[in-house]
C-alpha cells in the first residue's frame, strides 16, 4: 500500500496542528529577512554552541496584520530587531501546509530577549578585547594638536553626517578643514564589512589624515548593535590613526566607542571637540606670541638702559678728553713765547761773551800793552821772510804810526 | 706745505708740537732754526685747536639722550 504526497503532507499538517495547537516561544537567530507587500519572511537558524555550524534551520512569517500590531506594541525597535544576525525570541505557531511545508506564524516578539543577548555578547566582546590588550590601543596614539585633515566614515544619507559637516564648516573661527568622505552602512549587517574595508583604505593613506571620524545620527540601542562587533572593534583598535566616534547614543557606549581614541555622544559633539582642540592650539599660539612680545619689550628696555649708560660714559669721556687736549694746547701756547725768549737770551749772552773774549784777545788790547802792528802796502806783516832789506813798512802803535825802512831780516 | 698740511693729523701735529717744545726746553734749537720752528709751532697750535673744535662740534650731542 502506498500514499500520495498530499496524503502524507495532510497527515503531517494534522499531526502538527493537533500536537502544537498553541503558539510557542521560540529562540532563533535571523539569517535573512525579506519583506513583500507588508508581509515579512524570516529565515531562522540555530548554530552549534561555540561554533558556526548550523544545527537547525526554518522559516517564519509575520503577516502584514501582525506586523502592524507588533509595530504598535514595540515601536520602531521592531525594524532594528528584524535584522540578519539578531537573536530573537518569537511567539509563533508552527503550521504545516501541504504545498508550502513548515512555517512558523509569528504573533509576538520579545525585544528584551534580544537586547539581553546583545548585552551579553557585548560583555564577552569587551572581555576578549581586554584580553587582547586592544581596548586602550587606539587611545594611546598621539592625537595631533591641530586636526584638519579628517577621514569621515558615515552614510551620506545620515542626518548626523550633514550636522557634522555644517557644524565644522560653519565655525566662527575661520578654521578650514579637508573632510574626505567614506561611504559605509551605519546600520544592519553590512556595517562590519564596509567599515572594516574603508578603514583599510584609509590606513593605506594614513599620511593624508590627522584622524578618522566614525559618525551616524541618533538611533535606538538595537540599531547600534552592529557597532558592538568584535572584528570591527579589532580593526579600529589597530588603526594607525586616532579614531573619533560620534554614533549618536544616549546611555550605553558601544564597543566601538570603547576602543576608539575618543568617543563622543553625537556627530555635532565630534565637530565641537575638533574645533575646541584647534582653538586651544590657536590660543596657545596667541599666548606664546604675546609672551614673546612682552619678553622682547623687557629685553629691549634693559638693553636701552645699558646703552644709555654707555652713551653717558662716552659723553663724559669725550668731554674729559677734549678738556685734557685743550689744557695741553693751552700749556704749549703759554710756554712757547717764554721758551723762545729764553733761547734768544741764551744766544745773546753767548754773543756777549764772545765779544768780550775777542776784545781781550784783539790787537787793540795788545797795542795797549805796547805791542805794534806792521803793515806793508796795507797788508799786515807777521813773518820777516815776507820782507827784504830796503822795504818800506808802516808801524802802527796804540796811539799814532810811523814809516820805517827795513835794514836787515832774520828768519 | 699745503700738501703736507692735508696729510697732517691731530696726532702727528701734537707730536711735532711736543717735539718742538722738548727741543726748546733742552736748548737743542739752533738760532738758524729758531724762527722757523717757532712759527711752525704756532701753525701747529692753530691746526690742533681747529681740529679739536671741529671734532668737538661733530660729536657734541651725539651721546646726550
Amino acid at each position: 500500500m502506498s500514499h500520495t504526497l498530499f496524503e502524507i503532507n495532510e497527515f503531517l499538517r494534522r499531526v502538527i496542528a493537533l500536537n502544537l495547537p498553541e503558539a510557542l516561544w521560540i529562540r532563533a537567530e535571523l539569517a535573512d529577512v525579506k519583506s513583500s507587500k507588508g508581509h515579512h519572511y524570516l529565515d531562522l537558524v540555530q548554530k552549534a554552541e561555540g561554533g558556526g555550524e548550523i544545527i537547525a534551520q526554518g522559516q517564519a512569517v509575520i503577516w502584514y496584520k501582525n506586523y502592524r500590531a507588533l509595530q504598535k506594541k514595540v515601536g520602531t525597535v521592531l525594524e532594528s530587531l528584524l535584522q540578519p544576525g539578531m537573536e530573537v525570541l518569537l511567539l509563533a505557531k508552527p503550521e504545516f501546509h501541504e504545498r508550502f511545508g513548515m512555517k512558523l506564524m509569528v504573533e509576538d516578539i520579545d525585544p528584551a530577549h534580544t537586547l539581553g543577548k546583545l548585552e551579553m555578547q557585548r560583555r564577552e566582546t569587551i572581555a576578549k578585547l581586554q584580553k587582547l590588550a586592544l581596548l586602550e590601543k587606539n587611545g594611546r596614539l598621539p592625537l595631533p594638536v591641530v586636526l584638519q585633515r579628517i577621514a569621515v566614515l558615515s552614510s551620506e544619507k545620515a542626518a548626523g553626517f550633514q550636522d557634522f559637516l555644517k557644524h565644522l564648516g560653519g565655525n566662527s573661527f575661520g578654521y578650514r578643514f579637508q573632510v574626505d568622505f567614506f561611504q559605509v552602512a551605519v546600520q544592519g549587517a553590512l556595517v562590519e564589512k564596509e567599515v572594516i574595508a574603508q578603514l583599510d583604505t584609509i590606513a593605506k593613506k594614513r599620511a593624508d589624515y590627522d584622524a578618522v571620524v566614525i559618525i551616524r545620527g541618533g538611533g535606538a540601542r538595537l540599531d547600534l548593535a552592529a557597532f558592538d562587533s568584535l572584528p570591527l572593534a579589532i580593526a579600529v583598535a589597530n588603526m594607525p590613526l586616532p579614531v573619533l566616534t560620534g554614533i549618536g547614543h544616549d546611555v550605553d557606549e558601544t564597543v566601538l566607542d570603547l576602543v576608539a581614541h575618543t568617543s563622543l555622544k553625537t556627530p555635532t559633539a565630534v565637530a565641537d571637540f575638533i574645533l575646541h582642540r584647534n582653538m586651544s592650539f590657536e590660543s596657545l599660539a596667541v599666548n606664546l606670541g604675546l609672551a614673546v612680545k612682552t619678553l622682547t619689550l623687557q629685553l629691549t628696555k634693559v638693553q636701552q638702559a645699558k646703552l644709555q649708560q654707555v652713551a653717558q660714559l662716552i659723553d663724559f669721556q669725550l668731554k674729559t678728553n677734549f678738556r685734557r687736549q685743550t689744557q695741553m694746547l693751552d700749556y704749549i701756547e703759554k710756554e712757547l713765547p717764554s721758551l723762545t725768549k729764553r733761547t734768544l737770551l741764551i744766544a745773546k749772552n753767548e754773543l756777549g761773551n764772545l765779544e768780550k773774549i775777542i776784545k781781550l784777545l784783539g790787537p787793540e788790547a795788545a797795542m795797549q800793552r805796547g805791542f805794534a802792528l806792521v803793515f806793508q802796502q796795507g797788508k799786515q806783516v807777521t813773518d820777516a821772510a815776507m820782507l827784504q832789506a830796503g822795504d818800506e813798512v808802516q808801524v802802527q802803535l796804540k796811539k799814532g804810526s810811523f814809516l820805517s825802512t827795513v835794514k836787515k831780516t832774520t828768519p | 706745505m699745503t700738501k703736507q698740511k692735508s696729510k697732517l693729523t691731530y696726532e702727528s701735529a701734537l707730536q711735532e708740537l711736543q717735539g718742538i717744545v722738548n727741543q726748546l726746553q733742552e736748548e737743542a734749537v739752533s738760532m738758524d732754526d729758531l724762527s722757523e720752528k717757532v712759527s711752525r709751532a704756532a701753525e701747529l697750535l692753530v691746526f690742533c685747536r681747529e681740529k679739536l673744535r671741529e671734532t668737538e662740534g661733530k660729536v657734541e650731542g651725539l651721546f646726550e639722550s
